[in-house]
């Protein structure tokens, strides 16, 4: 229902243009909204549009789009994105390379290498909803003029 | 509360007559959902070097609000069929409403008694929650129909009234519940009139739900009429605290029925105070004390011993409490 109290009518993600800048190197991180539809010849479609608006159970996409517009070469790029609490870790997006993931903040590495300690003191195998950061570090070094695109996909709880 | 008859019937005693409180704790827990309203934010780190010197930036900032799902669910409480004495004015069937979206919602309530609708004046929010009907804690929902706003995952324990007018024979009640804000297929968007002026969006529910109960009214062997009248302090009948509540119950018995031993009791209302020395039968004072007259106030009921009945008989015992 509606509240009076209504400040932020426009809900439209906010994706900001400028991008952040560094020694020449720049980052967009960008949230999209997933839709997936069954095509007539029975095939699933997965749209991405900007996500203006979501609600539990929806898909989201966060993209991380950086670029070298320096014009040394940038070597160790490490990207780091904590997960925001409302949202349910589901994997790497579409086309984009799978990260390595922390359970806490601490220990990387992949999903089936990491183990969590229940409720009941005992450890057992982390699942995608224990998963509190993922990581990409691109181990080439990034020439001048170059840029990638890294992206995952998470659910709203 | 329930005033109850104990005692040793030669016929089957109504079932009607005595306590049938149910009270399920339907805490089933809720997977917690991201609010309505909230603002979802991410921004990712960079570690990097440039001609072997260390640096780091942040990203933009994104941020997505979380629109309002609208969805409902509504449990008949109680088991089995419910046996209605006819002429019975204050029976109440509990049923549970749980919201089950993630923003605060209101709920339209309506009620049909075997297929015709009744009106709003016959829903309480069971505010003590002991799924029996009582007018001095127990809040009218009012005309519209509409439940307060409750928010996510909270729950409002309803009783649904069936009127004498309603009660010939057998039939079913039915509860049917809808988000205020609007129902419609799963998916269905109303722009702007979730919490803080997010979307709200038409949850798995259809942000409706209905629940029943079946009922059958007889006529009862015995039963007992529960009335009451409030008196406040400034002389209003306002249930508020320091108002004094008047208690009548009237037993009646019919040909049928024969009674040995009958003893009438009543629980006094939680959030009440019995007013000593105010236990009357037909008219004549009975002491508090357990002593040779046949009433007494235990501490927590009123008991009156009304020994064997065996013709149609009407007795009308009084009592009085002061609400905290």
């Amino acid at each position: 229902m509606r509240f009076p109290i209504g400040l932020c009518t426009a809900l439209a993600a906010l994706t900001a243009t400028a991008p952040a800048f560094g020694a020449g190197l720049t980052v967009t991180n960008t949230v999209f909204s997933q839709q997936r539809s069954t095509a007539p010849d029975g095939t699933t479609k997965i749209a991405l549009t900007p996500a203006t608006r979501v609600t539990p159970g929806d898909r989201v996409v966060y993209q991380l789009a950086y670029r070298n517009g320096g014009a040394q070469p940038i070597e160790g790029l490490t990207l780091n994105n904590p997960l925001p609490d409302a949202l349910t870790y589901r994997g790497p997006a579409q086309g984009s390379p799978a990260p390595e993931v922390s359970v806490d903040g601490k220990t990387y590495g992949p999903l089936a290498t990491l183990k969590v300690r229940g409720a009941d003191g005992a450890w057992h195998a982390a699942r995608p909803e224990d998963v509190t950061h993922v990581r990409w570090r691109i181990a080439n070094a990034l020439p001048a003029g170059a840029a990638g695109k890294v992206a995952f996909e998470a659910v709203l709880k | 509360m329930r005033a109850v008859i104990t005692g040793k019937w030669r016929q089957r005693a109504h079932a009607s007559a005595f306590c049938a409180a149910f009270l399920l704790c339907a805490a089933s827990p809720l997977h917690a959902q991201a609010s309505a309203g909230a603002q979802i934010t991410n921004v990712a780190s960079l570690h990097f070097a440039v001609d072997g010197e260390n640096a780091s930036i942040s990203s933009n900032l994104v941020a997505t609000r979380v629109g309002e799902i609208l969805d409902v669910r509504l449990q008949a409480l109680g088991t089995g069929t419910v046996e209605v004495s006819t002429g019975e004015a204050d029976r109440g069937i509990p049923f549970l409403l749980t919201n089950s979206g993630n923003g605060n919602e209101a709920f339209v309530l309506s009620a049909t008694a075997g297929g015709a609708a009744l009106p709003a004046s016959t829903l309480f929010i069971d505010a003590d929650r002991n799924g029996e009907f009582d007018p001095a804690i127990d809040t009218a929902i009012g005309a519209g129909g509409t439940t307060p706003g409750i928010g996510p995952g909270a729950t409002l324990q309803l009783l649904v009234i069936i009127p004498a007018s309603n009660q010939a024979g057998a039939g079913v009640i039915s509860l049917h519940a809808q988000s205020a804000t609007g129902t419609g297929a799963p998916g269905t968007t109303f722009a702007g009139r979730g919490d803080n002026g997010t979307d709200a969006v038409v949850g798995s529910t259809s942000a409706a739900a209905t629940a029943e109960t079946p009922f059958t009214a007889t006529e009862a062997d015995a039963s007992v009429v529960k009335s009451q009248q409030v008196v406040a302090p400034d002389g209003t009948s306002s249930p508020v605290s320091g108002a004094t509540i008047t208690y009548r119950l009237e037993v009646i018995t019919r040909s049928a029925a024969r009674l040995t031993a009958a003893q009438l009791s009543d629980p006094i209302p939680a959030g009440t105070t019995y007013l000593p020395g105010s236990l009357s039968i037909d008219g004549a004072a009975l002491s508090d004390a357990a002593d040779a007259d046949n009433g007494r106030f235990d501490g927590s009921s009123i008991l009156v011993a009304l020994g064997d009945i065996d013709q149609p008989t009407t007795r009308v015992v009084t009592f009085q409490v002061k609400i905290q």
